[in-house]
C-alpha cells in the first residue's frame, strides 16, 4: 500500500509550502487514473494521517484526471481505462498514455 | 521508542547484522541503551511561494503550490544514480512477489561472483532481519532496511543504507526490494536496473496482471524451473505475456537451487559482461 506513504508526502508538501501562515485548511492535488494510485486507499490513509497531525479539519480535494492515450500502430486516441490497455482499433498493446499518469499537488488553502 | 524491540510506531529501520545482534543482546542482559532512529527529516525543502490570493470576505488564502508528489524520491534517486555513476557501482533492484526466490539467487550471485568482484546487500524486508542473517552468512556487507508497515523502499532508505555499506568503487550493488509486485513500481531508487523475479509456480499470466512492474523492469528471471515437469506453467506463454507489456526485456531461465541456467544470469550481472 503505497498509498501512505503517498498520503505522507502529500502533507509534507502542503506543510512546506504553508509560507508562515499557521492553519492548513485544504490540500488540493490532480491524480491520474494511470499514475497507479487507489483512489479510496489514499483517502482512507489521508482520513488516518490528518489525525495525528495537527489540523484534524484538514480536507482533501482530489481532481481525477481521466486516462488517455495514444495508439503507437494505427495512430488513433482512444480513453484509457488502465496503463496496459488493448488498442480498439487494432488490438496491439501499443497504446501509449498521453495523460493521467499526473501525481500533483497543486495547491493549498492556508489561514 | 525503539522499533527494533516494537515499542515504536511502524517507521524504518536500517542496521547490520552486527548491530541487530549487539541489540538484542543488550536487551537480553538488561543494558540501557539508546536507539538510533533514522528520522526523515533532512529534506531539501521546496518552499514554493507562488503568489496567493486572497478568497472573497472569508480569511483564506489560496497558495499555489504545483509539485510533484514523487519528487522528494526522484530527487533522492538521483542523487544515488550520481553515486552509482561516478563510483562505477553497478545496482540492481530485485522485485518479486513473496517467495519467488530473490534471496535464494542473491544467496547463490553472491557465492559465485564474489571473489572476482566486491559485492554488497541491501535487503528490504516490512520485518525481521531474516534474509540480511543469510546474505551475512556468505561474508559479503549486508544492511537490512526494515519498512515497518511500508511495502516498499524508497530512494531514502537506498541512500541511508548505501551510507552504511561504505561501498567500494567498481562493485555491485543488490538490493532486494520488499517482496510486493505493485508498489515497489512507483519508486525509482537510482537502480540501473528493476529485475523482476517469477516463479515457475505462480502461473503464466502474472505479467498481464501485473503490468507496471514488467514494464518498468529491463530483465525478467523466471526461477524455480527444477520444478516446471510438476507444475502446469508455460514458459514460452509467460514470455509472451510479459513482451506485451515490455517488449524489450531480457529473460533468464533458471533454478536458484539447482544451479541450473545461473551461468547466463552470472554473466550479465558481472559488469564487465554488461555495457
Ligand atoms: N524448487 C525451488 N525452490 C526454490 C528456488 N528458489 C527458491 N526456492 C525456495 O522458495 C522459497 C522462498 O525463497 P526465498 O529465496 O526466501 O524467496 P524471497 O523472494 O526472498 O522471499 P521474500 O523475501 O519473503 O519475498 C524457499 O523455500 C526457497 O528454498 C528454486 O529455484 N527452486
Ligand atoms: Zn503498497
Ligand atoms: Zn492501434
Ligand atoms: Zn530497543
Amino acid at each position: 500500500m503505497h498509498e501512505m506513504s503517498i498520503a505522507t508526502n502529500i502533507l509534507e508538501i502542503a506543510e512546506q509550502s504553508m509560507d508562515g501562515h499557521d492553519q492548513l485548511l485544504s490540500i488540493s492535488v490532480e491524480i491520474g487514473e494511470l499514475a497507479g494510485i487507489e483512489f479510496e486507499a489514499l483517502e482512507f490513509c489521508f482520513e488516518a494521517l490528518k489525525q495525528s497531525s495537527r489540523y484534524p479539519d484538514l480536507t482533501l480535494d482530489i481532481t481525477r484526471i481521466p486516462g488517455k492515450g495514444n495508439c503507437r500502430k494505427c495512430g488513433v486516441s482512444v480513453p484509457m481505462k488502465e496503463r496496459f490497455a488493448v488498442c480498439p482499433e487494432c488490438g496491439g498493446y501499443t497504446v501509449e498514455p498521453s495523460q493521467g499518469q499526473e501525481l500533483r499537488v497543486t495547491s493549498i488553502e492556508v489561514e | 521508542m525503539c522499533d527494533t524491540c516494537g515499542c515504536g510506531e511502524g517507521t524504518t529501520t536500517i542496521q547490520t547484522p552486527g548491530e541487530a545482534r549487539e541489540h538484542a543482546k543488550m536487551h537480553a542482559e538488561g543494558i540501557e541503551h539508546s536507539h538510533n532512529h533514522d528520522h526523515e527529516h533532512d529534506h531539501d525543502h521546496n518552499h514554493s511561494h507562488g503568489h496567493s490570493h486572497d478568497h472573497g470576505n472569508s480569511h483564506t488564502t489560496t497558495i499555489d503550490v504545483e509539485t510533484d508528489v514523487l519528487r522528494e524520491n526522484n530527487l533522492l534517486a538521483e542523487r544515488n544514480r550520481g553515486i552509482f555513476e561516478t563510483r562505477k557501482i553497478f545496482a540492481l533492484n530485485l522485485v518479486s512477489s513473496p517467495g519467488s526466490g530473490k534471496t535464494t539467487l542473491l544467496e547463490k550471485t553472491v557465492e559465485a561472483l564474489r571473489d572476482d568482484v566486491s559485492i554488497a546487500v541491501i535487503e528490504g524486508d516490512q520485518q525481521s532481519m531474516q534474509d540480511a542473517d543469510r546474505i551475512d552468512k556468505t561474508g559479503v556487507d549486508v544492511v537490512q532496511v526494515n519498512t515497518g508497515k511500508g511495502c516498499h523502499l524508497d530512494a531514502k532508505m537506498v541512500n541511508d543504507a548505501i551510507q552504511k555499506l561504505e561501498l567500494p568503487d567498481e562493485s555491485i550493488l543488490m538490493i532486494e526490494n520488499v517482496g510486493n509486485l505493485v508498489c515497489p513500481s512507483l519508486f525509482d531508487l537510482g537502480e540501473h536496473h528493476k529485475v523482476v523475479i517469477i516463479s515457475v509456480t505462480e502461473g503464466q499470466d502474472k505479467p498481464v496482471k501485473y503490468p507496471t512492474m514488467f514494464a518498468e523492469s529491463s530483465v525478467c528471471v523466471i526461477n524455480k524451473i527444477d520444478l516446471l515437469p510438476y507444475v502446469d506453467f508455460d514458459v514460452e506463454a509467460c514470455k509472451d505475456y510479459a513482451r506485451q507489456v515490455n517488449p524489450d526485456l531480457t529473460f533468464f531461465e533458471l533454478s536458484a537451487t539447482t544451479s541450473e541456467g545461473m551461468d547466463a544470469w552470472l554473466e550479465w550481472v558481472k559488469p564487465a559482461g554488461n555495457d
